[in-house]
């Protein structure tokens, strides 16, 4: 069989280039994820929605521990694997429907096939799910009971079994019983009732391809994100407004650039030392016809008297509301706060993670080369070497001191070279994503909610218990 | 594109690597590991040309799913080349193998980093585009050394406008004197740049007119000592070099055991970033870096530890309380009992270091124990399982193995086969007794460790420790750069055979070769002598002679000089008549005063005017042991000098002929103690001469005491 190694070895490869660092940003990692992750779900092998989630899982945590640093991966393999879960429902809720159906008339009204398309799809879409099925507060206790019950009781998946074709009606049930589906609570029950004479199925799972298309989506949402922020950016930024940005930023720039076709306004630029991409930013923006300025990190604080609004960027959105974000952003945020500027964080909700900052499993910097701050032949890199080696040679000449190892007190210098910041909630005013709204830090724990399914919260657990104990 | 690394075998890190340093530990990668992964990026195919040993370096690359179908993003070959010591032998049987056949990137020696390489290919590309001659760029290193800094480095001359290679001098250093540069280099340029402190980068972008000039010239051997002064003074060939600097980026290669430590420190200091031991990609892998400081989610570090910054705990490691780290690197599985100091030290796999030891500036390789109480000072290297004693002090700068040094290389090689199979069987018992000494017991069969390095319980054999001679004179096979303090030059660096472990050819064929060898090598001497050629040519042809019969130096050597007695006497009946007037008429009557002094003047002289040429073939003190025996052997007119010769004319003179050696520098005292020490036990007819020289001898170790007792102490 060719088709599975050949996978591997896709998936094996994109692995090696994220660990190598040749894919840089959190986009190209994300859409890299949900690339392969479009082919395992088309392949074949996975005929059961339980297969399919197994292996999504499997893969995506192969693939996030490539770059553990990238939480976003973690995201895009929740976001498919919430998409399957709402498979799975809306195949369950059209069971129980059914059942009822047949229970309450005692005959299986044909329906018109169309509605299975428009039903799938209003579970697909995530906007679209205001039904009991999404988790809120009034059922969160319960809900989690009942599928922690539904998880034990749900037999391994053993691929091929021959076990007898369960039988479906053809016809999905009409769209009116839906709407009437007893609430959650009745649902629930009749799931229960329906797990001990559930059969797995041979052949192909009949919603695969609402998967597919739904991973499809998740794509094209991905390709569009900067535009999608973009398009709010007149909402934000208004006329003769001082902006002040930190470093360079790809949405930013587009979010800037979508705001200068209607207003007018300034920017200033810090330039985020060490890697003064701000300059790049700059001198885009002066190419763009934006008047920009640029400063160096060490006056953000003085200008920011000066500024109306700081628009940042994020690496990840984590559960708590709080950023992290490249370094240098947490002072920025800082010097905001004591200005009551407010800091508006641009940021796609594939950026959003479920995981807290405090969570072990959350690897927070990625300490990078000190070339950046001094190249390797400056004096004061080979300075602590040298005195070493000649502290050596002296005490091999003089030979008794020899013995008792190195003196204490050697110059020693240490470079450290941090790549993301965390900003905590309590510093962020508004976060401006790519779904159409705004909201706050304090909304986020629903955000998380709405896009993934509560027990994908936490992947791997084996991990987050081996680094706990 | 495809790349070719040259791995090579280093004799500073033979106690760590017998075969070659590809899978040396460097924070947790196999050194090769990260090579491959660096040029990954740039190529599609790589070749990896060993001389030792590939059993080790093949089976790793299929673990580590580099070989085979391309499952990674470069396949990877592994080409043995045995016998292959130099950069040009190894390139010339790469060229055989016929497996180039474009451009390609060529690292010298065991490299990492992760400098971007493309824009240098893309230079190159462009520039071969457009001028098919550009044959060769050359990496450099981003900026200069600063003065006084240590480390190799060269001085360049370049175009300015296209960076054109003008003049590579190697050895270079600010302030030593400098070179004299011919006005014309400067042909029709305005302008050159001449930089000093240079860095070579070891990374060459070649084309593949590189391998049939390296082939078309079969003496070259080095590729910054040979082949660049070549194309660079043959330009009426049309052949161009370039250079190419990094603009930044992180590239260097291990060739010695300090080399070694510092890419450690360097890789755990992150400078190699993406590669540093927490970013493995494994999601077995669970390093954390916090703080500056490297452990496993696995390892378990005692509270009550400490542990200082560029410091690393493997997986499964145990450090217990009380322990402390100064950025020292603990690999794998190993255990550090409690109140041990770990200072600057470097330990690989499954090493284990006993309550209250003291370790400061080592490298302990795999499964080396280390029992309570111990001290192992500064500069040690402990090689695989050796064993230290309790409360023993392992002596700065020793190395011990359990393998034992083959001290003396130029002992006849005849022996080679029989020291292999011995070796083994060595080997073998020692590591038997050594895990017998590890677990605290007795081993079966009693072997004789070397008690002051190891301790009375302990295992392990010392080894000369590498900067004396035995080991440094034999400078790093393929390596680019020589040292500049050393006697060669441009020449091909040999590397005796014993070092590298090759095979050698069987006993026959070495003495049916050997008379024809001899013969070459005196006709090709007279020639030289009748000719008046000179002495750099002279050395060329006659290092041709040597690399297309795959001789010694000291084999020429030995030719040559016996040539030169017999140029002393009336030519024999066996002298081709073109040669017979370069021999004196005058016979000479050794058994009278007068005669016996024609005779050594007549030596003297043929000795001073071929010094010169005499020292090129002489490049340590075995080569100059290896030519007393030859002496001695010609005197005796035994072995290849039985027939036709009047070596026993010498015989008497033995001692005054050693003198002179001794007074033209050909030979040092060293060697002639070495020699003399070497026949102490040999039988009544074979002390013969050493008997003779005893006067010489004693004068000598007057001269000499401090070394002879160190001589003696070995």
């Amino acid at each position: 069989m060719a088709a599975p190694s050949a996978f591997s070895d896709r998936v094996e490869n994109f692995c090696r280039r994220l660990t190598d660092r040749r894919i840089d940003g959190s986009l190209a990692a994300a859409k890299g994820t949900a690339e392969l992750l479009r082919q395992l779900v088309t392949s074949s092998r996975l005929n059961t929605p339980e297969v399919m989630l197994a292996e999504v899982k499997r893969v995506g945590l192969r693939i996030q521990a490539a770059k553990p640093i990238e939480l976003v991966i973690g995201n895009i393999v929740r976001r498919v694997m919430h998409i399957i879960r709402e498979e799975m429902e809306a195949e369950q809720e059209e069971q129980d429907d059914d059942l009822m159906a047949r229970a309450g008339s005692g005959d299986i009204a044909a329906a018109s096939g169309g509605s299975v398309g428009g039903l799938s799809k209003a579970f697909r879409h995530p906007f679209a799910t205001a039904s009991s099925r999404t988790l809120s507060l009034h059922n969160l206790l319960d809900q989690g009971a009942s599928e922690e019950g539904e998880a034990s009781s749900t037999p391994p998946p053993v691929a091929g079994s021959s076990g007898g074709r369960r039988h479906r009606s053809p016809s999905p049930s009409p769209p009116a019983q839906h709407g009437g589906g007893g609430g959650g609570g009745g649902g629930r029950r009749g799931s229960f009732e329906q797990q001990e004479r559930k059969v797995p199925k041979a052949g192909q799972w009949d919603r695969k391809q609402e998967v597919i298309d739904g991973v499809n989506d998740l794509i094209q949402e991905l390709k569009d994100i900067d535009d999608a922020i973009a398009a709010q950016a007149v909402e934000h930024i208004h006329a003769n407004e001082v902006v002040l940005v930190f470093g360079y930023s790809r949405t930013v720039l587009h979010f800037l650039r979508r705001a200068a076709e209607k207003r007018n306004f300034e920017v200033v630029v810090a330039e985020a030392s060490p890697t003064y991409q701000g300059q790049r930013m700059a001198s885009e923006l002066a190419g763009v016809g934006i008047q920009a300025t640029l400063i160096p990190d060490s006056a953000v604080f003085a200008m920011m008297a000066r500024v109306n609004k700081v628009v940042a960027t994020a690496q990840a959105l984590l559960a708590n509301g709080g950023v992290m974000a490249p370094v240098g952003t947490h002072i920025v945020a800082m010097a905001a706060r004591r200005h009551s500027v407010p800091f508006v964080v641009l940021c796609g909700i594939y950026k959003l993670s479920t995981l807290f900052p405090h969570n072990p499993a959350v690897n927070f910097n990625d300490f990078k080369d000190p070339a950046d701050l001094l190249p390797r032949d400056h004096e004061a890199v080979g300075l602590p070497r040298r005195i070493r080696a000649e502290t050596l040679r002296r005490m091999a000449e003089e030979g008794d001191e020899w013995r008792s190892g190195l003196p204490p007190g050697l110059p020693e210098l240490t470079i450290a070279n941090p790549s993301y910041d965390y900003v905590p909630p309590e510093l962020i005013s508004l976060f401006v994503t790519d779904q159409g709204h705004g909201f706050m830090p304090s909304y986020v724990y629903r955000q998380c909610n709405e896009f993934y399914h509560r027990q994908d919260f936490i992947l791997d657990k084996r991990q987050l218990d081996q680094l706990i104990g | 594109m495809q790349a070719v690394v040259l791995l090579g075998q280093h004799p500073a890190l033979l106690p760590l690597a017998p075969s070659d340093g590809a899978l040396l530990p460097v924070g947790g990668y196999p050194t090769i590991e990260l090579t491959l992964r660096w040029l990954e990026s740039a190529v599609s195919e790589i070749y990896v040309v060993t001389a030792g040993q590939a059993d080790a370096l093949t089976a790793y690359l299929q673990r580590a799913g580099w070989a085979g179908p391309a499952r990674r993003g470069a396949a990877v070959h592994v080409v043995v080349a045995p016998g292959c010591t130099t950069e040009g032998e190894a390139l010339r049987f790469v060229e055989q193998k016929d497996v180039i056949k474009s451009d390609f990137v060529l690292l010298s020696g065991s490299l990492l980093g992760n400098a971007d390489l493309r824009p240098a290919m893309a230079a190159h590309l462009a520039r071969r585009a457009a001028d098919r001659q550009a044959i060769m760029t050359l990496l450099l290193h981003g900026g200069t050394l600063p003065p006084g800094e240590p480390g190799d480095c060269c001085l360049t001359v370049l175009d300015p406008l296209n960076q054109q290679l003008l003049r590579l001098e190697q050895g270079a250093r600010t302030g030593s004197g400098g070179a004299t540069l011919g006005t014309h280099i400067m042909g029709e340029r305005n302008s050159v740049v001449v930089r000093l402190g240079v860095r070579l980068a070891n990374i060459y972008i070649c084309a593949p007119e590189v391998l049939v000039l390296l082939s078309d010239n079969f003496d070259y051997q080095s590729l910054t000592g040979d082949l660049v002064p070549g194309v660079l003074s043959e330009q009426e060939l049309g052949s161009t070099l370039f250079v190419h600097e990094l603009a930044r980026g992180y590239v260097e290669r291990i060739s010695t055991a300090s080399a070694y430590s510092g890419v450690v420190e360097d890789v755990v200091g992150r400078w190699a970033y993406p590669w540093v031991p927490d970013n493995s990609g494994d999601p077995q892998d669970l390093c954390r870096f916090n703080r500056g400081v490297y452990v496993d989610g696995t390892a378990a570090v005692a509270s009550g530890a400490r542990l200082s910054k560029g410091s690393m705990v493997g997986r499964g490691s145990i450090v217990e309380a009380g322990a402390c780290l100064e950025r020292s690197i603990v690999g794998a599985e190993c255990h550090i009992g409690r109140g041990v100091a770990l200072q600057g030290s470097c330990l690989h796999s499954g090493v284990r270091v006993d309550d209250n030891c003291r370790v400061s500036s080592t490298v302990l390789a795999e499964q080396v124990v280390v029992r309570s109480h111990a001290r192992v000072e500064t500069g040690v290297i402990l090689a695989k399982r050796v064993v230290v004693d309790t409360a023993h002090c392992v002596p700065a700068g020793m190395h011990v193995s359990l393998a034992q040094h083959r001290t003396g290389s130029s002992v006849a090689s005849d022996d080679e086969l029989e020291w292999q199979e011995a070796d083994d069987a060595q080997l073998a018992a020692a590591e038997a007794a050594a895990a017998a000494l590890a677990a605290g017991g007795i081993p079966e069969a009693a072997l004789n460790f070397d008690e002051h390095a190891v301790g009375p319980f302990g295992a392990g054999y010392a080894w000369a420790a590498a900067g004396s001679d035995s080991v440094g004179a034999q400078l790093p096979l393929l390596a680019g750069n020589q040292s500049p303090g050393s006697e060669c030059d441009s020449e091909a660096e040999e590397f005796t055979k014993e070092v590298l472990g090759a095979e050698e050819p069987g006993l026959e064929e070495q003495s049916q070769g050997a008379d024809q060898f001899n013969r070459e090598v005196a006709e090709t001497f007279l020639r030289c002598v009748k000719e008046r050629i000179s002495h750099d040519n002279a050395v060329i042809e006659l290092n041709g002679l040597k690399i297309a019969e795959d001789r010694t130096f000291a084999d020429c050597a030995r030719y040559i000089f016996t040539t030169m007695l017999s140029l002393c006497l009336p030519a024999g009946p066996a002298t081709r008549p073109e040669y017979r007037s370069l021999f004196p008429e005058g016979k000479v009557d050794p058994s009278s005063k007068e005669g016996c002094m024609e005779l050594l003047r007549r030596i003297n002289a043929q000795l001073r005017a071929w010094k010169a040429l005499m020292q090129r073939f002489l490049r340590n003190s075995d080569d100059q042991v290896e030519l007393l025996l030859t002496f001695e052997e010609y005197c005796e007119e035994e072995g290849d000098f039985s027939s036709g010769e009047n070596g026993s004319v010498f015989a008497p003179l033995f001692p005054q002929v050693v003198k002179l050696c001794y007074d033209q520098d050909l030979l040092s005292e060293e060697a002639i103690l070495d020699w003399a020490h070497e026949k102490e036990h040999a039988g009544e007819e074979d002390r013969r001469f050493v008997d003779m020289c005893a006067d010489l001898l004693a004068w000598l170790e007057d001269a000499e005491e401090e070394s002879s007792e160190e001589e003696d102490s070995e």
